[in-house]
């Protein structure tokens, strides 16, 4: 166990490594720097050039990745070039909008598809799993930014019963977040409720052919508990994965969601950093991302031991 | 030995052509071919073209004369989603294309030569790791807006996702018996790649490239909303939902139907993934 | 025609009406306290005019640090720091600037000489004082008074002192000195509000500073009496548009710092909030590129001139009636004395399209396509270049339109290989020495002719007015003559209050003094 964690460690690492030189590269290969957002659209060339002395934009690239790599490395993620504040700083204060909506947005996926998902199971080949599976079908293929797009235009623009964009601390008003978050988690947990929704049922209908289940039914347990109990628990598995990889997932579409409710969080800081060609910020905020992902894929994977005894890693 | 494997091939287009009487799917087909004939007709379907200016007539509601309304500029909302069709499915056509065939590509030739598989599986979860929508926006940033710039973004987002399958399914194929055998024969590595392995692979990669189809049609839509996608001149879908997105209020029509027609594109497309994946591979087949 | 004039008559009345909303509103009584919850577009990158001349930075730290001089609602300069205008010698050169005495700043400290050298001194090597100051000398005769001695004569040295772009700001010597050439993130002024706390990327708060030393003249523009009725301000970064408006409209915030031009008459429809329009805000022109080759040809410029049909432009690239004015003079009316809609303005809006093939013809146009440069981080340059580019090829000009994010247009702006013509809001200045793309150096390499070179030498060194206009007016007509740029429009800046903002008097740029909430 310690030695696989260690192994999942080790190839993490690896990983990152490679996100780290990819992202370095591409984004140095934009062309633009953060001069002009700096300075504004009257600067002189000799006020530019100063400038990009000063931010050491001016060295050679791989000096460059050399510094940041090894600032990394030693957990320095360097200063925003824009903001002239730690890259941590910055990250972490645009963190509680981002991670206030995806959980909002996990919540919404997990229970909306382990639900439907489990419904459709039980009720196979009724009407209600039709319905349930056309659902999914349209969560899979409705954008999520058109899906807002929509709401706003009915819950904000016609009706007024939310707010048509932003977002309130959830340490200044709680019930404000709520109102905030309700549109921007239902548009963003819609996409992912539908993936976990397929998963669930499949695997409900394979765990409902297990002998395990007919056992259960024999002994004359109810209906109900024989599905929760039983059928649900042992779907679970590979319905935990699908989780796993939708929290894993969720990071682009935040991204997309931030920007059509105008939410303060992340997302938006990594846009606006491509805008001002704020490398650091940039390059801190992928790392962050990319490392909640291998986390959580970590995470997932042990998750699978303690839901399974029978699964060994050797 | 390839004779094992053409039976099953041969079985699984049998079948995949029956998969199109089903309705879900047949359903998908029709949406997807009224689509692609709304993109080929486009010029002779709609009366104004998709980047002709009138200001003066800016904002006008659906009429006869514009069934869609008209944009910010008087454009005609129905011609740019007739010609928005050519970009969508142009981009997903050639990305789902693209990754299939370097993934399995990279698939093949590192499962078949173990000491590569570990460095070309830390480069796939590199490239995983990173956010679609992120990792596009780099990429297009970096070389600018051009239709073929959007293909080779979503290839190096999608080519991971697609190697990844194809890899577990050349693991698979390579322990069997057939495989062995013709190694121990003597057959070059390349043939056994080719000949055995390759076909092994063809299904779940078929699959999974409709996939990569629909989202990729998705993700274009997504970069040029987000405004890192299609170059200007060419009327995309999302450009158009991003320019409605600042008069929701006073034209409601440049939001709702360039997003419906792309919500039909991709359900129509994942429709028919869904149809050849329980064609081709009984196993995963639900119910 | 009719439905023109109708039109324009409607707009009319509206900007009547804006003006006499903000009229009536000054007449209750005042009220001290509360606080003004302003909702600006995006996180100031920083918090001192010296280094930077974005105008997000100024409309911030104008309530926070002043400068010598000041304008009044009519343009005209006026002191601010300063006791008096200046003492000019007869040769130009020496400019002789008495102080205020009793002014203090937020840290105590009291202002003298020393001070207003030591942030001259920076502003001209870090700042836009360089174009004036130049190897200028300055310092303090004593310490209520500051001698600046030129090289050689600047006719506009008072107004630029006075002027709020790229301001020159008085910060106390220990600051300029501890700060050296980084820019300031915590200013410290003599202004009416202090700086309380800047959470970056979130909010810049003020708060009142009771020490404030205010003039005794009425409130006029920027010049005059501040009073700060207001105990807070707190301006939130809401980068989108649609929010700001949303949440003026909630009661979250006061006051939307720039309103997008399509809900003008969705804020006039409602009386739960009012519209202030900026005028003259940005100059909206076709920037040429005089170092591309093809932009070299004359005939070619002038076909290009006689192309354009401004108005339909102009609105389709704004979005709305009402947001701008046609405007032929490049310094715009409410800059008082150099406007000019005569001079050259027979090539201003010609749209004739005949005309412009003959042009062409005489150009020798052998089809190689103009390259528009332009970014859809801000709509109105994209689609005013959409539509340039569409009325140009009705008479047979052909294009190439690059669309970059805007930190790459910028970066592409400042290479004169690679672009033929910018459309987008450039600054306005009173003063034609002070507008950046009439003089050399710029992004557009503009030298001119001969002549006009000649006569933008003279205004530079004239200080006489009535002279000034008579130079500058010639001046004009020669940079209409030559298509110098593509001279289009005045685009105006929407601000949209809660109607329990009241303001006293109004500038140009959006300040928060003489202010008060019901």
């Amino acid at each position: 166990m310690i030695a696989y964690v260690a192994r999942r460690l080790g190839s993490m690492l690896a990983t990152m490594l490679v996100v780290g030189i990819v992202v370095f590269f591409v984004i140095h290969s934009v062309p633009g720097d953060v001069t002009s957002a700096l300075l504004g659209q009257d600067a002189t060339p000799a006020q530019i050039q100063a400038l990009r002395q000063r931010l050491q934009l001016d060295q050679p690239l791989p000096a460059q990745f050399v510094a940041w790599l090894g600032g990394v490395l030693t957990g320095d993620l360097g200063n925003s070039n824009y903001m002239r504040i730690p890259v941590i700083e910055a990250i972490s204060q645009r963190l509680e909008p981002t991670a206030m909506l995806a959980l909002a947005a996990t919540l919404v996926a997990v229970t909306l598809g382990v639900g439907l998902g489990a419904l459709a199971a039980v009720r196979h080949n009724t009407a209600a799993d039709y319905v349930v599976m056309f659902i999914a079908m349209l969560g899979l293929s409705l954008p999520t930014f058109w899906l807002g797009l929509l709401m706003i235009m009915l819950f904000a623009v016609n009706l007024n019963w939310l707010p048509a964009a932003g977002y309130a601390s959830v340490t200044q008003a709680p019930l404000d977040t709520l109102r905030y978050l309700v549109m921007p988690a239902a548009s963003l947990g819609f996409s992912q409720a539908a993936v976990i929704a397929r998963m669930t049922r499949a695997s409900m209908l394979d765990a409902l052919r297990e002998d395990f289940v007919r056992t259960a039914r024999s002994k004359g347990l109810p209906e109900r508990r024989v599905v929760v109990r039983h059928a649900l628990r042992n779907a679970m598995m590979p319905v935990l994965t699908v989780i796993g990889l939708s929290i894993a997932t969720l990071a682009g579409g935040v991204v997309v969601t931030e920007t059509v409710f105008n939410i303060p969080g992340a997302g938006r800081l990594v846009i606006e950093s491509v805008q001002r060609r704020d490398y650091p910020v940039l390059q801190g905020a992928v790392i962050v991302v990319a490392l909640v992902y291998a986390f959580i894929n970590l995470l997932v994977d042990l998750s699978y031991l303690a839901l399974d005894p029978r699964v060994r890693y050797s | 030995m390839s004779a094992v494997a053409l039976p099953a091939r041969t079985g699984s287009s049998r079948r995949g052509l029956k998969t199109f009487r089903r309705p879900p799917v047949a359903f998908g087909g029709a949406v997807l071919l009224l689509v692609l004939t709304m993109a080929l007709m486009a010029p002779y379907i709609t009366t104004s073209g998709p980047n002709d200016l009138d200001i003066l007539g800016r904002l006008a509601p659906p009429t006869a004369a514009h069934p869609m309304g008209t944009d910010d500029l008087g454009r005609d909302v129905w011609s740019r989603v007739a010609f928005g069709a050519r970009l969508s499915l142009t981009v997903g056509f050639a990305t789902a294309l693209l990754s299939a065939a370097l993934g399995t590509l990279v698939a093949l030739v590192a499962g078949f030569y173990r000491w590569l598989d570990e460095i070309v599986m830390r480069v796939l979860d590199g490239l995983m790791a990173l956010p679609g929508v992120l990792l596009a926006i780099a990429i297009m940033a970096a070389v600018g807006p051009k239709v073929s710039n959007i293909v080779l973004a979503l290839t190096l987002v999608y080519l991971p996702r697609c190697a990844r399958v194809a890899r577990s399914a050349v693991l698979v194929v390579r322990e069997h018996v057939y495989v062995e055998a013709a190694s121990a024969l003597g057959a070059a590595d390349r043939a056994i790649m080719w000949r055995h392995i390759l076909p092994g692979t063809l299904t779940p990669v078929i699959v999974q490239a409709t996939y990569v189809f629909a989202t990729a049609v998705l993700l274009e839509a997504s970069l040029s909303f987000l405004g890192a996608g299609a170059p200007p001149n060419v009327p995309s879908w999302g450009v158009m939902l991003a320019e409605g997105r600042l008069l929701m209020r006073q034209a409601p029509w440049m939001t709702i139907f360039p997003g419906a027609v792309l919500s039909l594109t991709v359900l129509a497309v994942n429709m028919i993934g869904d149809g050849l994946r329980d064609a081709m591979d009984p196993r995963l087949r639900r119910g | 025609m009719l439905r023109q004039a109708s039109k324009w008559l409607a707009l009319t009345v509206l900007m009547v009406g804006l003006a006499l909303g903000g009229v009536a509103t000054a007449q209750a009584e005042p009220q001290y306290g509360g606080s003004l919850r302003v909702a600006i577009t995006g996180d100031p990158p920083t918090l001192d005019p010296h280094t930077s001349t974005a105008v997000i930075v100024l409309e911030v730290t104008s309530h926070i640090a002043e400068y010598l001089y000041a304008r009044d609602a009519d343009g005209i300069v006026q002191p601010m720091l300063a006791s008096a205008l200046p003492d000019v010698s007869s040769d130009g050169l020496t400019y002789t600037i008495p102080l205020r005495s009793g002014v203090t700043f937020h840290d105590g400290q009291v202002l003298d000489a020393d001070d207003v050298v030591a942030s001259l001194d920076r502003w001209r090597r870090i700042g836009t004082g360089k174009n004036y100051l130049g190897d200028a000398s300055i310092a303090a005769a004593d310490p209520q008074t500051v001698v600046i001695t030129l090289t050689e004569p600047v006719g506009v040295l008072t107004s630029v002192l006075g002027w709020s772009e790229g301001a020159a700001v008085i910060y106390p010597a220990s600051l300029v000195e501890s700060a050296g050439d980084e820019p300031i993130d915590a200013p410290v002024g003599t202004g009416p509000y202090k700086l309380k706390e800047w959470r970056r990327g979130q909010e810049v708060v003020l708060e009142r500073f009771d020490g404030y030393a205010s003039r005794a003249e009425e409130p006029s523009g920027d010049a005059g009496a501040k009073h700060a009725y207001l105990d807070e301000i707190r301006f939130i970064v809401v980068s989108d548009a649609a929010t700001r408006q949303a949440g003026l409209e909630s009661g979250e915030y006061d006051v939307n710092y720039r309103a997008a031009a399509s809900d003008l008459e969705h804020i006039e429809s409602s009386d739960r909030m009012y519209g202030w329009m900026m005028r003259p805000g940005y100059n909206y022109i076709g920037l040429i590129n005089h170092a591309s080759p093809l932009m070299q040809n004359l005939e070619l410029r002038r076909a290009l001139q006689a192309a354009l049909d401004v108005h339909p432009l102009v609105l389709g690239a704004f979005g709305a009636e009402g947001v701008f004015a046609l405007n032929a003079s490049i310094v715009p009316p409410e800059y008082g004395a150099m406007y000019n809609d005569a001079a050259g303005t027979q090539y201003y809006d010609v749209a004739d399209q005949d005309l412009a093939k003959s042009l062409l013809a005489e150009a020798g146009y052998d089809g190689t396509p103009i390259r528009w440069l332009t970014s859809r981080d801000y709509d109105y340059q994209y689609r005013g270049t959409l539509i340039a580019v569409d009325q140009v090829s009705q008479v047979g000009i052909d294009s190439e339109i690059i669309v970059r994010d805007w930190a790459t247009t910028v970066s592409l702006r400042s290479d004169p290989t690679a672009w033929d013509i910018f459309i987008g809001n450039f600054t306005i200045a009173p003063e034609p020495e002070m507008i950046a793309y009439l003089n050399p150096n710029y992004l557009n390499h503009y030298e001119g002719s001969e002549e006009y070179r000649a006569l933008m030498e003279q205004l530079s060194s004239t200080s006489d007015l009535a002279e000034r206009q008579a130079v500058w007016a010639q001046a004009q007509e020669e940079f209409y003559e030559d298509v110098g740029a593509l001279q289009m429009a005045n685009a105006f800046l929407l601000n949209a209050y809660g109607s329990d903002v009241h303001v006293e008097a109004r500038y140009f740029l959006f300040q928060a003094w003489n202010t008060w909430k019901d």
